[in-house]
């Protein structure tokens, strides 16, 4: 899914599934809001699998300093 | 995504503490990482080695097994890889650089050891890391007292050889670091069951060599007047060079060396109105990003690590001209004993390749960094800041470990260097 979205010219960016929506540690794609509707279609037009789509309040913020 | 929880689960691991280690890497990934602007479009891949770092080649290394392979974890860049490769096993690197293992180690070891030494026990006696739960075999090595020790401990649980590193570089000792690979291999080939032979050798010097060459390459590219990629980025690859397998990774560093000549061809710089910094002293483990991140955030750019994570790893090449195992070993010998580690007495070629690399980088400033107890690269630090005060060289020296604690104290100072760098 990340290079069909990628090919097509779209914002998709690999990172780590949030704990909010998995405990797996698995990979998810970041992906704008305003894309989902089109990513759907996209999906369902080149059989591209996914678990779900789902959104999240969270923000990246440099600054916080939080190494984990 | 639930095969990681079986794979998890087969391998022993303690799923409920492992579950909270899970709860705290993706944000701060995404802080640290995700939120940089501009990045090269070929960090997508480091970015899914991350994103699944307990899964992806972890998943790997279970097949392998399964196959019958070995998995040998090692745990700095004095072990050499060729031999382990060269008998059909495959290294991996055993990260140390969290502090979410520290007080698990701190049960084993005095609280006054530093971080990656109790990282090291913690993650292995909490069974929170598929990998130390993969290897098979440990291979340590006498960098220094608080390792050996430790070993001692670990050695309790799982199989685990230490290499003997002399401290000293006369010719002597690069014939005793000769005779310790040739014991290495003796080891591999009992474990595996294969015979290290002359072709196999030769082959994964060059291949072991050409992931140096990819590495070299890249940080030549960060050196450049436009700086196409950030400290915190090449950071992650220097990180992941550890236990990615080691084609896939070259062929990965290249493809995004080749984006990055694009970028400097295009003007890309993030070095822009940045104050360019270089990082020297102790390794920064996997998923240790604090002082990348804090000099990122300041004002700064890091264009080079004189580190186990940095320049130490890659530079020289193993000598490929040997026709015979004996002529193999002494080349991979000669080259490991190259590495210039605080372990070494006297140490002064540290500092001659500080000053190189600083110049080489178009570096404005040095700052060094030592974990927190570690006392070779702590005493060493002075006589390192003598010597860049006199060739001219801005020095700021730092000691801290792992705890996000001191993160605003060093955002701090950090951000002063820069500004009194002009």
């Amino acid at each position: 899914m990340y290079r069909s979205l990628k090919g097509k010219g779209m914002y998709a960016q690999i990172s780590p599934t949030p704990r909010e929506l998995s405990v797996c540690c698995g990979v998810s794609l970041l992906v704008h809001g305003e894309d989902v509707d089109r990513i759907k279609e996209i999906s369902e037009e080149e059989n591209l699998a996914y678990l779900s789509i789902s959104g999240l309040n969270n923000t990246f913020d440099n600054t916080r300093h939080k190494y984990g | 995504m639930a095969d990681n929880q079986k794979m998890w689960a087969d391998l022993g691991m303690n799923l409920e503490l492992h579950d909270m280690l899970c709860e705290v890497l993706p944000g701060a990934i995404g802080d640290v990482f995700m939120s940089q602007e501009n990045r090269p479009a070929a960090m997508d891949y480091f970015d899914m080695v991350l994103a699944d770092v307990h899964g992806l080649r972890p998943s790997e290394l279970v097949e392998f097994r399964k196959n019958g392979g070995k998995v040998f974890g090692t745990f700095c860049a004095y072990v050499p890889d060729e031999v382990i490769f060269a008998a059909g096993g495959i290294a991996t690197g055993l990260c140390a650089g969290s502090q979410f293992w520290v007080p698990g180690g701190e049960r084993y070891l005095p609280a006054n050891t530093c971080p990656l030494i109790k990282a090291m026990l913690g993650a292995r006696f909490d069974r929170t890391c598929p990998f130390y739960r993969l290897a098979d075999v440990y291979i340590g090595e006498t960098t220094c007292d608080g390792k050996k020790k430790a070993y001692e401990i670990l050695g309790t649980d799982v199989p685990l050889h230490v290499m003997d590193l002399p401290q000293m570089k006369r010719e002597k000792d690069y014939h005793k670091w000769a005779d310790e690979i040739k014991d290495l291999i003796k080891v591999v080939e009992e474990t595996t069951g294969n015979k290290v032979t002359p072709e196999a050798l030769a082959e994964n010097i060059k291949k072991i060599n050409a992931k140096r060459a990819a590495l070299q390459r890249l940080y030549s590219l960060r050196w450049k007047e436009n700086v196409p990629i950030s400290g915190t980025d090449v950071l992650l690859i220097s990180q992941i060079a550890y236990y990615d397998d080691p084609e896939r990774f070259a062929a990965m560093v290249n493809k995004l060396c080749d984006e990055l000549e694009q970028r400097v061809a295009d003007g890309v710089n993030l070095a822009a109105g940045k104050k360019r910094i270089l990082i020297s002293g102790t390794p920064m483990a996997i998923p240790n990003w604090k002082l990348h991140n804090l000099v990122e955030t300041s004002g700064g750019i890091v264009v080079c690590e004189e580190t186990c994570t940095g320049t130490r790893y890659f530079e020289n090449f193993v000598d490929e001209s040997g026709t015979n195992l004996n002529e193999m070993v002494q080349n991979i010998a000669n080259r490991y004993m190259s590495i210039n580690c605080a372990c070494f007495t006297p140490n002064t070629a540290r500092f001659d390749d500080v000053v190189r690399l600083f110049k080489e980088s178009k570096a404005d400033g040095v700052i060094d960094v030592s974990l927190m107890f570690c006392q070779t690269y702590d005493i060493e630090g002075r006589g390192l800041e003598e010597r860049c005060k006199a060739e001219g060289i801005p020095f700021l020296g730092i000691e801290t470990d792992y705890t996000d604690n001191d993160a605003q104290q060093l955002k701090t100072r950090i951000g002063a260097f820069i500004e009194m760098l002009g």
